[in-house]
């Protein structure tokens, strides 16, 4: 196998952008029609990931140890999406067609064994890898919703016990799937782990969005929606020692955050905590009830709330780190963030100009992260699994 | 079935040339050479049932063929509309499909993607307006209740006169501002309701226009949610 001549024939390939994973599954589905049904209808962010994931494989061929450790998670992760043994050929087929359409003449029965090769590697490491995994987890855990509440317009809170303990850390994510879509979508849940295994999910419905739709408006006390491993090491506890906290959090990015107040709580270290809580409008404060208890449940717990718009004065926004920081001085803490990109982004901008170091400031990686190099990370903490940031919108 | 025209029945078996196929007519119709005197010939019943079994056992094969020939295609075709929807194949040789049959599919799955993303940006537009209208809605509320609230007080003022009691006004204040959002807010419960009763008739009517539409189905059970659950 020439890692040189692979790398060099999929530059040339990846030239040709989102047509090369579009080539690809169309002749996947057109060979084998029966794996259509295992993808979602819209496949723009499938293909992009597709692409991520073979152009970091590619790069690291020639670094098998780093390589192996992806693919093990990668292969551990895709039980989620009902991916069998038999699947693999069907892949490795479809993906020599499309590089050879897109090489043409500069395909050469070198390359194709080049291809087949490393390809055979790629898949025996991902086969092997879920086979293992099946010894420590179910591919996702079934789990019944056990309350459902709309508190806005596009927002619901779901209590939902999996029919297995699912074990988590506060601040981490898990996939959550509907039987009735074949996507998934990442979210927190809100509460400490709990005696009777129950998770709080706080699911705002995004526009065009199968799962969260779903979610949201389709479904009831009684339904069963799938759950997958949790992922994301970057919002643990444990990364702020035993100082003060700033707690920043806009729309449903307060779900992690509660898991980590309870966590606090729970720890009973008494380490002083504000919380600054954003929405656009009062209204749009879902989960109000909740936090008010905490704030007089625990006295170590300040809350402020941030309305971001204000009728009077359109055009402006104020954000929770605009908030915080005209309040006080908070370098002596750690800070927590969780929101919308926009809103993490302008956070962590705005904290750095403050001279806060990158150390102290702890949020999820920002949009699509799948099956990129970040995403080796995230999975690395939890074993394995995925992650998405856009679950806190 | 027994499709085959029989140009000869006369019994004679038709050597090179053309091979005339054995079908149940011919055999019912063939004649055996009679026996010499000298020698025993065939026993005539055992020929004639031998005939008859022949002859039914080809009419059951011919029968059969056909019926899995008719079979063959019907499944034929719903392979093909299953690999290519509505693209007739050309030439399965190949077991990858041909570029062509995979641009057309990428084609077809770009123009899906297309529809869905204007869907979700028109969702998307229509919430944004709603959410915007609402808050208008509710400001200019605010300002009308607080305006009338305002008013009572100075008229509560100017009549108590000396006796003027800052507590009393203040609950005139709010008791004026109360009931007037609490109005508004009904005005607008039974504006939304009109709507919402609408909207369902219109997805009830596309419910029963696309038959097989699940999600449009659910969202219908979902929509009609009494606005008391939500908060």
């Amino acid at each position: 196998m020439d890692a040189a001549r692979l790398k060099q024939s999929w530059s040339v390939v990846a030239g040709h952008g989102d047509q090369v994973p579009l080539y690809f599954y169309s002749t996947l589905f057109l060979a084998h029609p029966e794996t259509r049904q295992m993808f979602p209808t819209n496949m723009a962010g499938q293909r992009d990931r597709l692409v991520t994931a073979l152009g970091h494989i590619v790069s690291n061929v020639d670094q098998v140890d780093q390589l192996v450790g992806f693919l093990q998670d990668l292969g551990a992760d895709h039980r989620k999406f009902a991916v069998r043994a038999e699947h693999y050929p069907a892949v490795g087929e479809a993906l020599v067609a499309t590089l050879q359409h897109f090489l043409a003449e500069q395909w050469t029965d070198e390359l194709a064994a080049d291809w087949t090769a490393a390809y055979g590697l790629v898949a025996q490491v991902m086969m092997e890898a879920a086979q293992a995994a099946e010894a420590v987890n179910p591919p996702w855990w079934v789990a019944e919703i056990v309350a459902h509440e709309r508190r806005a317009f596009d927002v619901a809170v779901l209590t939902v016990r999996p029919q297995y303990l699912l074990p988590f850390t506060p601040g981490q994510s898990i996939g959550v799937s509907h039987p009735s879509v074949r996507s998934w979508r990442y979210y927190s849940p809100a509460n400490a782990p709990r005696a009777d295994g129950t998770l709080e999910l706080h699911v705002r419905a995004a526009p065009g969005g199968a799962v969260s739709s779903r979610l949201v408006y389709g479904s009831a006390v009684g339904d069963r929606i799938h759950l997958a491993a949790p992922v994301g090491d970057r919002l643990g506890l444990w990364s702020a020692g035993s100082s003060d906290l700033l707690l920043l959090v806009a729309g449903t990015g307060w779900a992690p955050v509660k898991a980590l107040v309870e966590q606090v709580a729970a720890e009973g270290s008494r380490r002083r905590v504000d919380l600054y809580v954003g929405a656009r409008s009062r209204s749009e404060f879902y989960d109000s009830d909740a936090i008010d208890k905490l704030a007089s449940s625990y006295p170590w717990l300040t809350v402020t709330y941030v309305v971001g718009a204000d009728v009077h004065r359109p055009g402006e926004f104020v954000q929770a780190v605009d908030r915080a920081l005209a309040d006080g001085d908070w370098r002596s803490r750690h800070v927590f963030v969780c929101g919308s990109d926009e809103m993490v982004s302008h956070a962590v901008r705005t904290l750095a100009q403050a001279g806060y170091h990158a150390g102290q400031v702890h949020h999820e990686g920002l949009g699509a992260q799948w099956y990129g190099p970040a995403w080796r990370t995230a999975a690395q903490q939890s074993g394995a699994g995925d992650t998405s940031g856009g679950g806190h919108r | 079935m027994s499709a085959t025209p029989i140009s000869r029945y006369d019994g004679v078996q038709v050597s090179g040339g053309v091979q005339v196929r054995m079908t149940a007519d011919r055999v019912r119709r063939w004649e055996f050479g009679a026996a010499s005197f000298a020698r025993r010939g065939y026993d005539n019943a055992d020929v004639d049932r031998f005939r008859v079994q022949v002859a039914d056992e080809l009419d059951l094969l011919a029968t059969q063929i056909a019926t899995l020939r008719a079979e063959n295609e019907r499944l034929t075709d719903r392979v093909e509309l299953h690999r290519h929807g509505v693209i007739p194949s050309t030439g399965a040789a190949a077991k990858v499909p041909a570029a062509r049959e995979v641009n057309l599919l990428s084609a077809a799955q770009r123009e899906a993607e297309q529809i869905i993303a204007q869907a979700h940006d028109y969702a998307r537009r229509v919430a944004e307006y709603a959410r915007v209208q609402y808050e208008s809605y509710l400001h200019a509320a605010e300002a009308e209740a607080k305006q009338e609230a305002e008013r009572a007080v100075a008229e509560y003022r100017s009549a108590a006169g000396s006796s003027f009691d800052d507590t009393v006004a203040t609950r005139e204040a709010l008791r004026i501002f109360g009931e007037m959002m609490v109005s508004h807010m009904q005005a607008a419960a039974r504006h939304l309701d009109d709507g919402s009763e609408q909207l369902a008739r219109t997805m009830d009517r596309i419910a029963a226009e696309t038959p097989g539409a699940p999600f449009v189905g659910g969202v219908v059970g979902q929509s009609a949610l009494p606005r008391h659950q939500q908060r």
